[in-house]
């Protein structure tokens, strides 16, 4: 890890040595710290609780395997999980490629405003969004006649609402880059517009789709918020089953062995992942192309009197946005006015009280303020860790030793990504409540749990920028004088901190919306907002009802303006999604 | 008449005019440059051509036929581009044999005629190649055969050989010249190189802000050019003389005949002499080619370039005689 020899060339052998040995050092150190983090409050939890499953009297028991596998209600599950994910991935992909065309190919009046829009789905939290398209397709709502509600298909649905961002976006950011010449040759040499999207534009954007529906694949297939709100007790995935057994039927042992099937597909998601994401990097160098020939170019809607090329894709995206994104939330603002007694603001004056039948322990903005609290911990820890994983990573160590050691960190702060939030939670329930750790009354286990959730996604939001770094700028800061730390100062640091803004609003959205491992963590007197929207969408009542809708409308604004704040902080090329 | 007929071409970009109004005919198997600085419309021009823009006033047509409906790729134009756009997902063969596969060329064909094209372009078994492992002579090579696998009536050339080095594209323009004249290819070539375009063309365009100032065969352009701008991009060194008249002055103009007086000798004032010679101290001595050139500062020239054949033993600060040969030089 000692790729800052540097000052070898200038200094005296011996001091050149210590300096060297020194910046290993410090590199091991700033590798270790969010290593030993994420084994405490990781790998630890996670493998105890693996462990119920398979050790009985000390000794080791498969026998819980071909116990769970010989039941027909796990295959259904797992099948369950596969066909929803892939339908959503399915979807998100086939959408999304329209989407990402439309407003990162093309411009238009209002485009960023449009692209705004599209992002907020994906910060939403999970409990928000299973209201939302509850509310809209439950008998009474607007589109009730559809008869969708608890079916397979609303879930489904909801999974796309949630991840045609991630699609948009990141195809769409590859798209922008990609030189329009390389299309405009297969152009000239005969291919009709659909052929050279096929031949040429297709080929050059897999890397980013292939990546993008990974990622999809993994939210999906690990989701618990939506398909708890929507899938009742007739569907469900892994991760909400892993949730049933251990809180239902108190069955650790097949939520251990379930946990495993999870982490076996997550597994495979995530190889698929790391390696379209080596390949999408290589593919990034190919640019060159001059600035107006590379601008965006207008939308074109019709071609003299024919339709244009961008008409499909146009009305796609249009129909998208307009019912599937912004429907469901319109319903939800709407009808979160709507009160037993007629319009008005009666549901969010409610929000100051424990709800109808004392449904709730504190009032829901007691909750919110709670929620607030341990966002800004949990957001500390997982900046704080995240940065330093991502400075480690960033590097290119000379020697292989340290080149596979940075390749291993990156891939372990990946794991966090996928393994259910759900078996995170259950784990810290059994693991830190005994010496040498207790922290069962700590109000510090809820952040850290978030936190561990949020780490992935600020690495993956800071090492882009940080890997960006021309190397020479490091080389030429070391010529001129530069010792180690100083370019890390002075070079690093600026992109660093460009970065970091989008970094603590992903951190903080997620702390807010947190759902799985929070429901296994928070205390009846200190619950969260997404917490008590779970508990009072599941209690009877009108009252109860319209105030889970107004306190969806108050955790969606939160987190969109944490998120608009992070944005606007945004530089080109920052982060993934 | 036959091949392109452009007319009263105008290209614009978001208000400001790129390309205002240009005439320029290119004759079936001629090949023509469109030289110009940076800036000067003249890659707008070309993607216009290609169908890539849309004319805001003019046209552009083939054998006489308005091409504004017709869409780029049913055009037959040929084109390429200075850093080749090869498709990273194919290998040589395949990037080649694209277009032949969109004219619907059958296979046994299609790879004969890949041979064929990599033979011209130079590239004699390539085929298999990934394109990345190839240096960029060699991408320009395959992207100009990938160009003129399908027969393009015209071949569009955006500075192809920009981006290469200089003993290359020296080198490169000369087998251009050749490879699109045994193709008997038609074609448009911009670039910004006046040595380029000469080698390459039969006939040169220079354009400057949006315009054509001057059309002619490589040799008729050097013998007389339009005005002292176009003189200076074509590589003269302007002068005033007497009299409020310009002098182009070639790069072989002036000569150095003789030393007057050496760096060490008290020096006389530097000017002009009964012959009609000229006088100059020396501040700056150089090889070039195989030849010394000397740059000497001259009274009311500044410094210019000289070339010193025959003449032994100069020194920067030497006191040097000049003479001017009429036939590298143009009178503006």
């Amino acid at each position: 890890m000692s790729g800052h020899a540097r000052p070898a060339t200038r200094r005296p052998g011996g001091r050149a040595g210590t300096l060297r040995w020194g910046g290993a050092l410090a590199w091991v150190t700033a590798g270790a710290i969010p290593l030993v983090f994420l084994g405490v409050f990781f790998a630890w939890p996670v493998a105890t609780l693996v462990g119920r499953g398979f050790v009985t009297d000390g000794a080791l028991d498969l026998s819980g395997f071909a116990e769970v596998f010989a039941r027909p209600r796990t295959w259904r599950i797992i099948r369950l999980t596969l066909v929803q994910a892939l339908l959503g991935t399915a979807g998100s992909v086939l959408l999304g490629l329209p989407g990402a065309y439309v407003l990162y190919r093309r411009t238009f009046r209002g485009r960023a405003l449009v692209r705004a829009f599209v992002t907020v789905p994906f910060v939403l939290p999970t409990v928000v969004v299973g209201v939302a398209f509850r509310s809209l397709l439950t008998e009474g709502g607007p589109l009730g006649f559809l008869g969708l509600d608890g079916t397979f298909t609303a879930i489904v649905l909801a999974l796309v609402f949630f991840n045609y961002t991630v699609v948009v976006r990141t195809v769409g950011g590859l798209w922008e880059r990609l030189d329009p010449r390389t299309e405009q040759a297969a152009r000239a040499l005969g291919a009709p517009p659909w052929r050279a999207f096929l031949t040429v534009t297709l080929p050059a954007l897999t890397p980013a789709i292939v990546s993008a529906a990974s990622v999809v694949f993994l939210f999906c297939a690990t989701a618990f918020g939506v398909v708890m709100v929507l899938g009742g007790t007739r569907y469900g995935t892994i991760e909400t089953e892993i949730w049933v057994q251990t809180t239902q039927f108190l069955d650790l042992r097949t939520a251990a062995v379930l946990s495993v099937v999870q982490l076996v597909v997550v597994g495979i998601s995530l190889a698929l992942f790391s390696r379209a994401r080596a390949r999408r990097e290589r593919a990034l160098d190919l640019q060159g192309a001059r600035r107006d020939e590379r601008a965006a170019q207008r939308l074109r809607l019709w071609d003299g009197r024919r339709p244009g090329g961008d008409l499909f894709p146009t009305m796609v995206t249009s129909a998208v946005v307009g019912a599937l994104l912004a429907l469901p939330l319109g319903n939800l603002l709407v009808r979160s006015l709507r009160t037993p007694d007629g319009w008005g603001l009666g549901n969010y004056a409610a929000l100051g009280t424990t709800g109808g039948d004392n449904a709730l322990t504190v009032p829901v903005w007691e909750a919110a303020a709670n929620s607030l609290r341990i966002a800004v911990d949990a957001t500390l820890l997982a900046v704080l860790m995240g940065t330093l994983v991502a400075l480690v990573v960033s590097r290119r160590p000379r020697n292989p030793v340290g080149r596979r050691a940075v390749w291993w960190l990156d891939a372990v702060f990946m794991l966090p990504l996928g393994v259910s939030a759900v078996t995170v939670g259950f784990g810290f329930l059994i693991t830190l409540n005994h010496p040498p750790l207790d922290l069962r009354s700590s109000a510090i286990l809820i952040p850290i749990a978030q936190a561990v959730v949020a780490i992935p996604l600020v690495v993956r939001t800071v090492l882009p920028v940080l890997r960006a770094i021309d190397p020479h700028l490091r080389e030429a800061a070391g010529v001129l004088g530069a010792a180690p730390w100083r370019v890390l100062l002075t070079v690093d640091g600026p992109f660093l901190i460009r970065s970091l803004g989008l970094a603590i609003g992903f951190a903080f959205a997620v702390s807010l919306g947190e759902f799985g491992a929070t429901s296994f963590l928070s205390r009846p007197d200190r619950p969260t907002l997404p917490v008590v929207i779970f508990r009072l969408i599941g209690q009877p009542g009108p009252e109860n009802y319209g105030m889970a809708l107004a306190a969806s409308v108050v955790l969606a604004l939160l987190t969109a303006t944490i998120m608009g704040v992070a944005e606007r902080l945004r530089r080109e090329g920052a982060g993934e999604f | 008449m036959g091949g392109l007929g452009i007319a009263g071409a105008v290209v614009t970009y978001a208000g400001t005019t790129a390309v205002a109004g240009v005439d320029l005919d290119v004759a079936v198997g001629e090949v023509v440059a469109l030289l110009g600085p940076s800036g000067c419309g003249k890659s707008s021009l070309l993607r216009a051509v290609a169908g890539l823009e849309p004319l805001a006033a003019g046209r552009v047509a083939w054998d006489g036929a308005d091409l504004a409906d017709v869409p780029v790729h049913r055009r037959g134009f040929g084109l390429m581009f200075q850093d080749g756009q090869l498709f990273t997902h194919r290998d040589v063969a395949g990037n080649v044999a694209y277009g032949l596969e969109m004219a619907r060329v059958p296979a046994a064909e299609r790879r004969d005629l890949v041979d064929e094209l990599l033979e011209l372009v130079g590239l004699a078994g390539y085929q298999r190649r990934p394109v990345a492992t190839l240096s960029g002579g060699e991408q320009q090579r395959v992207a100009l055969a990938r160009s003129l696998a399908p027969r393009p009536r015209l071949l569009l050339l955006d500075e192809p050989l920009s981006a290469l080095d200089r003993a290359l594209r020296e080198r490169l323009a000369s087998d251009l010249h050749d490879i699109l004249r045994r193709a008997g290819t038609t074609s448009l070539y911009v670039t910004h190189d006046h040595d380029e375009a000469f080698t390459v063309a039969d006939r040169v365009a220079v354009m400057r802000a949006g315009e054509l100032v001057q059309v002619g065969t490589p040799a008729a352009l050097w013998a007389a050019p339009a005005d002292s701008d176009v003189a200076a991009f074509l590589g003269y060194r302007v002068v005033r003389v007497g009299g409020g008249g310009r002098l182009g002055l070639g790069p072989q103009a002036l000569q150095v005949v003789g030393v007057v007086a050496a760096s060490s000798h008290t020096p006389g004032p530097p000017g002009s002499n009964d012959d009609g010679d000229l006088t100059g101290r020396v501040t700056a001595v150089g090889f070039s080619r195989g030849r010394t050139t000397v740059t000497v500062d001259l009274p009311d020239w500044g410094e210019q370039r000289a070339v010193a054949a025959g003449v032994a033993a100069i020194e920067t600060g030497d006191l040097v005689r000049l003479r001017l040969d009429p036939a590298g030089l143009v009178d503006l």
